[in-house]
């Protein structure tokens, strides 16, 4: 008698895996026949991932057809976790919260008083903006440490490592009549904004990092979104910035672009999966743009570059599918990830990581592997300048492109503890 | 938290709605309000969401003397889908079980009837019943319930006679052949076949009354098992007739796998699903493609004549759409209802039952057959005629017969069905069975 589910086969963790990929992976026929898999090879020590003697749950041969089975296929997102590993992938990364830290980014720059080091951004929330920090205070002394030479941004990072409390004496105001500031933070725990908002040569720029779920105290990166789009409404075009995003949490992606679009499609997901009765099944879901929303159908300009990727050109081609001429693309060609992965607990503990879905802009565009283009392309130094440049022009603004040819140098060097290092941030506040 | 979740999807006509059994998870957000979470709901999936107003506009609208729910009744009445209901909590077990096709607990004696020459005359014993173990059998005619005459102007109050609970005894005097029998009747609560196999000529007739859904949805084994059952039943034929006339639909689920049954490969309809998606908090519309399971069958590989008529409606309709694009089968009678939407069932905070049409399907083309119907294939209104023209059709089973009913080699007597056949033979469009296009969506 015919159970209502397909017989699922005995949980082998090979066969399992295998099963698995066959039936959810999205190119099934790239799958070699599954005994191949059984007689490959037995040395683990070419691998060098794991030695035979950390694993746990499976075997090493077992592990070695694992690793063939799963090197076997052409995309690469598509992985297998062994046990051990298992926990730690599990703890999704949907949050942006740090344990011990101050609350601040500092920026590179060489200053005529002889300081490096300037504290380009201080979140809200965070110790350093109890202590008092402001943004722009640039570093003297750290824990007693001289900070006026090359080597301050190593010690500021050994510092902010191996101390609980910071103490920093500051000059802050212009370098003509700057003040001394002694501050004394203790870390605690960080909650690292995603969206940043400044007013740059009187261009709104509202820079997205990456899209969480928990990123400031009561919320996610839409709600900072939502923010930013408050305070910079009437303030002309705005510039997005998602330069280096390399993108997050689709629900928030999603709600972020539904602030400007209404009742059309936002994203289409052909996705692979399980129905109730247990047979693999090919679904396309479409997602429309709810009602309503802060900013529906306003000019919006885009800037992008290889690093924006994932839910960032869901962002971008959500836009850009939907308001067509009235969002324009600054930068270079986007990363291409248009693929979504599901993942599965195996019998023996593991993770399988599976490449199930593949993602289509709105007019049902397939840009995984190409990348979106820019309809507007510069060099990369030039991505953010260009965008604000256009962003005066239509603002009526005079175009000042000094001090934003210094913001395109901004390399971003670390984030540990809070801390954002780049150079010349700290001009910009 | 009151426990929400979707019962089942259900498409049948019998209130007018077929099902598809996929429980999703409801997210705990819905509000514990009647008027609040039922207007959540409807604002997520219904299909015409946007006939909604504000939820305000529904609160105190109600008829006063409606009672507590007197809010959502007028809400689900101001919608124009009249397949999308509320059943207040005293109507859920009645309504649900109607949509389910088990059985509405009310004791039986078992048997469908007709009335001829006056008296009436047991047509169908459902295997099991009360009728079945007190020896009644398919031809007897009644004449007395309980030492009182239902013959002759009788018959009407048979019902009424035959009335009671579980346990309740009737003595009835039948006639089978010249004899007369007496038969103790003890009624009780059964579950009722969907499924029924007659012979005609040496070829199954096999008639599918509702599909009704399966455990755990119901407390029913589901129509497909008693179809696979009763085409097991059949025996080695090469070729039946399957009757979906007068059929109103019901679980999608079943009329999927009952499809599944027959054929080998191919799409049989796709679904377009509105949807909340709990993860990303949103509505979504999703869209399936239905493939036949790889899963063989030993019915596969036969020949099937379908029967259909302006009563066979939603869950039929897909049986028919599916069997239409994927084979030559011969389709003969009326053109079907035109349902091609389907229906969420959800248990409200209250205990109520929420019927929210949330699903579309469109045949293997992409054709939206709601309102339009399955056309058949071999046209014939008159339902004796088109019983006959079926069989005839069987009986040829397939290739064979269609070459030889064109060299006029066997007899049909019905002249004009013959010459339908054959310009619809020739007539026929053949369907490319391309992949799918996602692009089909954006039409």
């Amino acid at each position: 008698m015919d159970g209502p589910l397909e017989p699922v086969p005995a949980p082998d963790e090979l066969s399992f895996n295998y099963w698995l990929l066959k039936r959810l992976y999205i190119h099934p026929e790239e799958l070699q026949d599954q005994s191949i898999f059984y007689t490959k090879g037995d040395s683990l020590d070419s691998l060098g991932v794991i030695a035979p003697d950390k694993l746990t749950g499976i075997t090493p041969t077992q592990y070695f057809s694992l690793v063939s089975l799963y090197a076997s296929v052409t995309d690469r997102y598509t992985r297998y976790i062994p046990p051990e590993k298992a926990d730690q992938q599990r703890l999704t990364d949907t949050s942006t919260t740090i344990h011990g830290g101050i609350g601040a980014e500092v920026a590179w720059s060489l200053n005529t008083d002889s300081t490096r080091l300037t504290f380009s951004r201080v979140y809200a929330d965070g110790p350093a903006q109890a202590a008092n920090l402001n943004s722009g205070d640039r570093i003297v002394l750290m824990n007693g440490h001289e900070m006026r030479n090359d080597s301050a941004y190593q010690i500021y990072s050994e510092v902010l490592k191996d101390s609980i409390w910071i103490r920093l004496d500051v000059m802050r105001g212009s370098f003509d009549a700057p003040v001394a500031v002694h501050i004394e933070i203790l870390k605690g725990n960080i909650f690292v904004p995603t969206v940043f908002t400044d007013t740059i040569d009187g261009v709104p720029v509202i820079q997205v990092r990456e899209f969480v779920r928990s990123s400031v105290r009561d919320g996610g990166t839409d709600l900072e979104f939502q923010r930013a789009l408050t305070a910079t409404h009437g303030g002309g075009v705005r510039v997005i910035d998602l330069r280096g995003n390399p993108g997050g949490e689709i629900n928030q992606c999603l709600n972020m672009v539904d602030e400007f679009l209404q009742d059309v499609p936002m994203i289409h997901l052909i996705s692979h999966h399980f129905d109730s009765r247990g047979r693999a099944r090919v679904d396309t879901s479409t997602y429309p743009a709810q009602p309503g929303g802060i900013a529906v159908g306003e000019r919006v300009i885009l800037a992008v570059d290889s690093g924006t990727a994932s839910c960032a050109e869901i962002f971008v081609t959500a836009l850009k599918d939907n308001l067509q001429d009235r969002a324009t693309i600054v930068g270079t060609h986007t990363y291409g990830k248009g693929i979504g992965q599901a993942h599965w607990n195996t019998p023996a503990g593991g993770v399988a990581i599976v490449t199930s879905i593949q993602i289509r802009s709105p007019l049902w565009t397939n840009y995984h592997g190409a990348g979106i283009p820019a309809d507007v392309v510069t060099s990369k130094s030039k991505i953010l300048s260009t965008a604000i440049g256009l962003a005066q022009a239509e603002n009526g603004l005079a175009r000042r492109s000094v001090t934003s040819e210094h913001f395109e140098e901004f390399m971003p060097v670390a984030r540990q503890g809070g801390a954002w290092v780049d150079s010349t941030w700290g001009q910009y506040k | 938290m009151t426990k929400l979740r979707l019962i089942t999807l259900c498409a049948f006509l019998g209130l007018l709605s077929a099902c598809s059994n996929t429980t999703k998870p409801i997210p705990d957000e819905i509000p514990d309000d009647e008027l609040s979470a039922t207007f959540t709901r409807l604002s997520r999936i219904y299909l015409h969401a946007d006939e909604l107003g504000s939820e305000n506009t529904y609160r105190g609208q109600g008829d006063s003397a409606g009672g507590i729910y007197a809010d959502v009744v007028h809400m689900y009445s101001s919608l124009t889908d009249r397949f999308t209901r509320y059943y207040i909590p005293e109507h859920y077990q009645s309504a649900l079980a109607m949509y389910m096709g088990s059985s509405d607990g009310n004791a039986i004696v078992g048997i469908y009837y007709q009335i001829v020459d006056d008296t009436l005359q047991a047509m169908r014993i459902i295997p099991g019943s009360p009728a079945a173990l007190a020896g009644m059998h398919k031809g007897d005619k009644i004449l007395t319930v309980n030492g009182e005459n239902v013959t002759g102007t009788g018959a009407d109050s048979y019902s009424t006679k035959a009335s009671g609970g579980t346990g309740t005894q009737l003595e009835m005097t039948i006639l089978r052949n010249s004899e007369i029998l007496t038969l103790i009747i003890i009624k009780a609560v059964i579950g009722i076949p969907t499924v029924w196999l007659d012979s005609i000529d040496g070829i199954p007739v096999i008639q599918v009354d509702f599909f009704a859904s399966r455990a755990p949805y119901s407390s029913t084994t589901g129509t497909e098992y008693e179809f696979k059952h009763i085409l097991a039943q059949a025996g080695d034929f090469k070729s039946a007739v399957i009757d979906l006339r007068g059929n109103p639909g019901g679980s999608v689920e079943e009329c999927l796998q009952m499809t599944d049954d027959l054929l080998d490969t191919g799409v049989i309809v796709y679904q377009i699903e509105h949807n909340y998606d709990t993860l990303l908090q949103r509505t979504v519309i999703d869209t399936t493609q239905p493939l036949v399971v790889t899963a063989n069958s030993p019915f596969e590989k036969r020949h099937y004549v379908f029967l259909e008529d302006a009563g066979s409606a939603s869950c039929s309709e897909i049986m028919l759409a599916g069997i239409q694009r994927n084979t030559d089968w011969p389709i003969v009678g009326a053109t079907s209802y035109g349902k091609g939407i389907a229906q969420g069932l959800y248990a409200s905070p209250a205990g109520g039952l929420e019927v929210i049409t949330s699903i579309e399907f469109r045949d293997g083309n992409w054709n939206n057959y709601h309102h339009i119907g399955i056309v058949p294939s071999v046209p014939e209104a008159d339902p004796d005629s088109a019983l006959a023209i079926a069989v005839r059709l069987a009986k040829q089973a397939g290739v064979v017969q269609i070459a030889l009913a064109r060299a006029g080699t066997i007899q049909i007597s019905d002249h004009a069905a013959l010459a339908r056949i054959n310009a619809h033979l020739e007539n026929r469009p053949t369907y490319p069975m391309g992949t799918w296009d996602f692009r089909h969506l954006r039409q």
